[in-house]
């Protein structure tokens, strides 16, 4: 708390203005009506009544900044002339609004002129010089997508969370204005809030050119802005459910949104959402059905059991209107996601497979304050950030109250040795684990491949909280240039736990429980200058990087890393086309989870442990961009984008000997990112409106995680020497040669077909398809061991994959109150895409030999009889039916069919058909 | 739409069943008609069987074929036959070279008291001894009663409990037993029976005189009485254990030797004759190392004897159920090889007895 404070204080001394990426900016020309209208000089252009209020400069120009993204409304007045207001003018996050005004002479007073609707053109504006692919609230809830992050990767670029080829866990989150990540385990773990998408003014993904102004990415930020509360009071209720479509659709979901915002006394506005799903079937397969009629997969059901997930945002947010100048604004959010989690080894133990749960909080507020005059804007944030991962055996069955809903936390075995980091404890056999074995619940009785009686005995814990503090400014520096200042600091506390194999006492092949508690904390500055002059804009930047790991090292201080990240961008407008050249450096600190020991059952025998490496370094990228923007017609936009990344200082595994298990993090790992990019976009107009995008794109690197160890030395066992081997990069897992997306949207006439009982059934119905293509994702080949690669990695390509969803809305009227009923179709064709295939064959199913030679081997090792009354004897298989399963004419098709079993391919296929039938309400 | 609202709650009632439901284990009932039924098939070792308070279940020590040290395990079964239920086992990762033995199990009361030993792969004597106390489900922790060896106050050394059972709520009785020399000795033969009160913060043993050399025990229903034989006698002893007073249930006759005695009402089982392998003679003066016998019934006082065994097998440790209708017993299998001389003519008949047994329904 100590280090906050004075970070604050350097800070505040420092007195530097800062800008924020959710806010955006207006600006334009007031001119007298008319064909030869002169500029007016000090007109007063007042935003929102008077929140932001400025006056024109001598050739009649206006800019007001850092408006937040949203709607608002803007006037103009000028002595002698009419006022004009303009309604309803949409603001968008890290954008320049242009809109001018001609006012109309008026001696004689009369009331002001309002004009809404007016729609603007920032598709061409050279200051806009980031790849930003933006969703409005409106998008979102056209689209069938249930959450943030499924629209954000609709984006060109995204492939699942991983954006522009770089390893998950590269991006970060923008979250009105604030910086927010799970700065511990982000490549492998969740971020543990979600913001529920009625919060939501628009969500953008933006890949290259961000500001100097946000860090701790380099691959992409994901900018969130929310919405105020609006000035009258407003509500939606809405449920989605996918019970009543019958077994092969039915997978147990349950949804339920809930919000409302208005006006609270004294000018203060509130915004309040719930968003509460559940599933019973959370990850749901779309694998073949079983041939083997004993299978209970046989009979077509789809569902996985033990694979339920519930989660519930609680989002709230207040704008307090402080004065005519300042305006606070406080965000809470809760997110909690507990989901059981299916392991095809307890397939017939289902409550022994483990049970996850992630809990996150975050707190912000938002201070912004505007000085007329010299026309600063200052913006002070202050967050508090906290999640909390855990997973391990269930204490007990989950007790379901209502669909996938429990409502409470599952109880989880030693979670409380876990948080109190006892390692006294946890290095003896944990209490309530003992050791699993073969399960005697099969259909098949023979001790093999299936285990119950116990589960695995895994038991990991982590807890990542941190206090951010920022404070941007902005200030006009003359014409057509803005600085923008500021700096941000982040006191953090990271407390890790895991064991693996809790039964048993650490010692021989178990690694001692690894555990880390230590007090990191990162700080950054920045300054950045953003000019225009006529129809040329540049943008420089610098960002510099501070962060410190590790604390707790007896003897060993915590070591600073420090970074300077330029940002330089120049664009200009040439025959009505945009383009931006831009050129950036950016640097994220690596996940803290690489500065501790990590132990890890690990099925490539490339070792179960890692030594944490306090010393890491900030990872980067260095990117070259070229982007072309046009506007063909008024409702078209077109971009092409493209680009080269470095990427450099990624963390691997560095081995110290021939012992895996020796290996340590390393800031060992490179690679290269080059691609092009086209995007179509007709904004919605007359009824329809479409969005399409292909991607182009070559990622490579020496490894795609952490985890895998890379051989930046190699010691030779006969003699001695030690070589180096070549660099060489070989396919990024997240290297998606091609995609293709289209968004297609539509909303039939309101006098579309005949009319029943009242009603057009066809009328005002919107509609929704998006078609995605990609094709696939690269793979290694492994010999049958799994503990050695065929060939060089990912010199495998998966099939190509492809899905169409779509979403059909009628607006329904409830008497007063307004709403709709939506059906949502999630791979409409229930087409069958393979996401993976089995590294040692390179297809998807065993080979008929390898099955029969593993349901051997586990003959081989229990030959023995099955009597009568053990729990594994199958009457059927008892052939002769003297009260033993015995032999190899007995057993060995026990054997055969339990491997059968064991190793469908049920992971290696996409979701399903999934359907979700709604009602809404909103008043 | 005007009732649309009707739809959520329509779907509130709709239920989910787990996907693939639950599997059906083993074979769920006994294996053809009887009495006489064979309960276990196990090729391994199946023993020291015991009732259930309320007769439902039989509990007895399974040795687990799939354990690669042939570790025995506590299990349950329903009292008619059918599948078994794994209540305690050794832990199975410990493949160390050892059997580790649970047995003698003793339900009551919510909870399963157990013995517990060790046997080396090339050793014969079981080491390590101790009892146990489980709660009555599967895999539950246990806590130990009681560990071995100790010496008695006579100077005598008990290095394991034999015929473990529950004589109340919180007393045990065993028969204190001694190891033969050395790890390598198969014999462990009584020594005296002890009641083990486990009522206090720490057990205390009570060691009943007049029981030297005991072979076997039974507890009466009521815990107010024991009922034992002595190693090489005929008789069947009961204890009135509050006034000390002795007397004879039955005498089999001179040259026999009773054993595994069970008194239900007027009736009393007991296994006779067989092989008890009975010395006297110096150094192994009062062992008794017992194979099998014959399972008879007697009808008290004074009544004959039945034999309710079959004369392919030799029995121990009977149990009868405490409604008395049922009685479980060991069977070993007798196979019997001929010895022929040159000319083909049958000289001599050599019979053997099964090591491993099974457990029978004898009665119902």
């Amino acid at each position: 708390m100590r280090r906050l404070i004075a970070g604050f204080a350097v800070l505040a001394l420092g007195a530097l203005p800062l800008g924020a990426q959710s806010a955006g900016v207006v600006t334009g020309v007031v001119r007298e009506a008319g064909a030869a209208g002169q500029p007016l000089v000090g007109a007063r252009v007042s935003v929102d009544n008077g929140r932001f209020v400025t006056v024109t400069d001598p050739r009649g120009v206006y800019r007001v900044r850092e408006l937040v993204a949203g709607w608002h409304t803007i006037r103009v007045a000028a002595i002698g002339y009419r006022p004009q207001s303009r309604d309803s003018v949409l603001i968008r996050a890290g954008q320049t609004t242009p809109l001018d005004f001609a006012l109309q002479a008026d001696p004689v007073g009369l009331e002001p002129l309002e004009v809404i609707a007016e729609r603007v053109d920032s598709v061409l504006d050279p200051l806009a010089i980031q790849d930003q692919q933006r969703f409005t609230a409106e998008d979102i809830r056209r689209l069938p997508v249930s959450t943030v992050e499924e629209a954000i990767a609709l984006s060109s670029g995204a492939v699942g969370e991983s954006y522009r080829g770089g390893r998950l866990g590269q991006q970060a989150f923008i979250l009105d204005g604030m910086g927010l990540k799970n700065q511990l385990d982000a490549s492998t773990g969740s971020l543990g809030v979600r913001l529920p998408p009625d919060m939501l003014a628009e969500a953008s993904l933006i890949t290259n050119g961000f500001s100097a102004r946000y860090g701790q990415a380099v691959s992409a930020l994901v900018n969130l802005a929310t919405r105020d509360g609006g000035e009258r009071w407003s509500g939606r209720a809405a449920y989605e459910t996918d019970r009543p479509l019958g077994e092969n659709d039915d997978f147990g979901l349950d949804r339920i949104v809930l919000g409302a915002d208005g006006p609270l006394p004294a000018g203060i506005r509130l915004l309040a959402v719930a968003d509460l799903s559940g599933r019973l079937d959370a990850d749901p397969v779309n694998a073949p059905r079983a041939t083997n009629p004993r299978d209970p997969r046989s009979d077509g059901s789809r569902m996985l059991p033990h694979n339920s997930a519930e989660q519930a945002d609680l989002a709230a947010k207040l704008t307090i209107p402080l004065g005519a100048r300042q305006t606070l604004r406080l965000l809470g959010l809760r997110s909690v996601d507990q989901r059981l989690l299916y392991d095809q080894a307890y397939k017939y133990d289902q409550d022994l497979a483990p049970v996850r749960r992630t809990t996150g909080y975050l707190v912000n507020g938002h201070l912004q304050r505007t000085f007329p005059g010299p026309d600063i804007t200052t913006d002070l944030r202050v967050g508090y950030f906290d999640r909390e991962f855990l997973r391990g055996t269930a204490t007990d069955h989950p007790d379901y109250r209502f669909g996938a809903f429990t409502g409470t936390s599952i109880g989880i075995l030693g979670e409380d040795i876990a948080r109190r980091l006892d390692t006294v404890a946890a290095n003896a056999p944990l209490p309530g684990l003992i050791a699993p074995t073969w399960s005697d619940r099969t259909p098949w009785g023979v001790p093999a491949f299936f285990l119950g009686r116990a589960s695995r005995g895994g038991l990991s814990w982590n807890q990542f909280r941190e206090w951010r503090t920022r404070l941007d400014a902005s200030i006009p520096a003359g014409g057509n240039t803005d600085l923008y200042f500021g700096g941000e600091y982040s006191a953090q506390h990271v407390r890790t736990f895991q064991r693996i194999q809790g039964y048993l006492p650490v010692g021989d092949s178990v690694p001692a429980t690894a555990v880390s508690d230590f007090t990191p904390w990162a700080g950054s500055l920045y300054a950045e200058v953003q000019g225009r002059s006529n129809d040329l804009a540049l943008t420089v930047g610098m960002r510099y990087d501070q962060f410190s790991g590790r604390d707790d090292l007896p003897g060993k201080a915590a070591k600073t890393q420090r970074a300077l990240s330029p940002r330089l961008a120049v664009s200009t407008v040439l025959k009505g086309a945009t383009f931006v050249a831009s050129f950036g450096k950016f640097r994220q600190a690596p996940d803290y989870q690489y500065l501790v020991d990590a132990a890890f059952d690990d099925t490539t025998r490339t070792g179960r442990f890692r030594a944490g490496n306090p010393d890491l370094g900030f990872e980067e990228s260095t990117q070259y961009e070229f982007s072309l923007r046009i506007r063909p017609t008024p409702l078209t936009s077109a971009r092409a984008n493209l680009y080269v990344r470095r990427l450099d200082g990624l963390v691997a595994s560095v081995p110290l000997s021939t012992n895996p298990d020796s290996s340590i993090f390393g800031n060992v790992d490179a690679g290269s990112v080059k691609g092009i990019e086209f995007l179509v976009e007709r904004e919605f107009a007359r009824g329809w409106g479409a969005r399409v995008s292909y991607a182009l794109q070559e990622a490579t690197a020496n490894s795609s995680d952490a985890f895998f160890v890379r051989r930046g030395f190699e010691i030779d066992p006969v003699t001695g020497d030690t070589t180096f081997p070549a660099k060489v990069e070989f396919p990024l897992d997240f290297d998606r040669r091609h995609s293709f997306t289209a968004i297609v949207t539509g909303t039939t006439s309101p006098r579309l077909g005949p009319m029943l009982l009242g009603v057009r059934p066809l009328a005002e119905f919107e509609a929704t398809a998006i078609f995605r293509y990609a094709s696939g994702l690269p793979f290694s080949r492994t010999n049958t061991a799994g503990d050695s690669i065929i060939g060089l990695p990912n010199d495998g390509r998966l099939p190509s994959t492809s899905v169409l969803d779509v979403l059909l809305r009628r607006p329904l009227r409830f008497g007063a109150v307004g709403g709709s009923i939506y059906l949502d179709v999630r791979n409409i064709l229930n087409r069958r895409n393979v996401i993976a295939v089995r590294r040692d064959t390179g297809k998807i199913q065993l080979t008929e030999a390898k099955m029969q030679a593993l349901a051997d081997s586990a003959y081989q090792a229990n030959p023995s009889p099955i009597p009568y009354e053990s729990p594994r004897y199958r009457g059927w298989a008892d052939l002769d039916n003297n009260g033993y399963v015995e032999g190899a004419a007995e057993l060995q098709p026990l054997f055969l069919a339990a491997a059968r079993d064991f190793f469908q391919p049920i992971f290696y296929y996409g979701a399903p058909r999934l359907v979700r039938i709604g009602m809404e309400f909103t008043f | 739409m005007r009732h649309g609202w009707v739809l959520p709650l329509l779907l509130l009632g709709c239920a989910h069943s787990e996907a693939f439901g639950d599997p059906e284990p083993g074979s769920g009932g006994p294996r053809g008609g009887g009495p006489p039924v064979r309960l276990t098939y196990n090729i391994g070792q199946d023993g020291t069987a015991a009732w259930s308070d309320d007769g439902a279940f039989i509990y007895y020590s399974a040795q687990d074929s799939f354990s690669s040290d042939k570790d025995r395990c506590i299990v349950r079964m329903a009292a008619g036959g059918g599948s078994r239920i794994p209540l305690a086992c050794p832990e199975p990762l410990s493949a160390n070279g050892l059997t580790e033995i649970f047995d003698q199990p003793a339900p009551g009361a919510g909870r399963v008291a157990y013995a517990s030993s060790e046997l080396g792969v090339d050793e014969h004597a079981p080491f390590r001894h101790a009892i146990w106390l489980v709660a009555d489900q599967p895999y539950a922790a246990p806590t130990l009663a009681l560990a071995f060896p100790y010496f008695t106050p006579s100077g005598a050394s008990h290095d394991a409990p034999i015929y473990l059972q529950w004589l109340s709520p919180d007393t045990l009785v065993f028969i204190g037993a001694e190891n033969g020399c050395c790890r390598k000795d198969t014999m462990r033969f009584g020594e005296q029976i002890v009641l083990l009160d486990l009522s206090g913060p720490t057990p205390v043993r009570h060691f009943v005189p007049g029981t030297t050399r005991a072979s076997a025990v039974q507890a009466a229903a009521d815990g107010s009485a024991i009922h034992y034989t002595i190693a090489g006698d005929s008789r069947v002893y009961r204890r009135v254990l509050a006034t000390g007073v002795v007397d004879t249930l039955h005498d089999f006759g001179p040259g026999r030797v009773a054993r595994d005695p069970q008194l239900v009402g007027t009736r009393l089982y007991a296994i006779v004759d067989g092989h008890d392998g009975f010395t006297d003679l110096p150094p192994f003066y009062g062992v008794q190392i017992d194979y099998g016998g014959r399972l008879v019934r007697v009808d008290l006082p004074g009544g004959g004897e039945t034999d309710i065994g079959d004369p392919l097998h030799l029995f121990k440790r009977p149990r009868v159920s405490p409604g008395g209708s049922g009685l479980v017993v060991e069977g070993y299998p007798m196979s019997s090889v001929e010895l022929l001389d040159s000319t083909g003519t049958v000289v001599a008949v050599d019979t053997t007895v099964a090591r491993w047994a099974d457990l029978w329904l004898m009665e119902e």
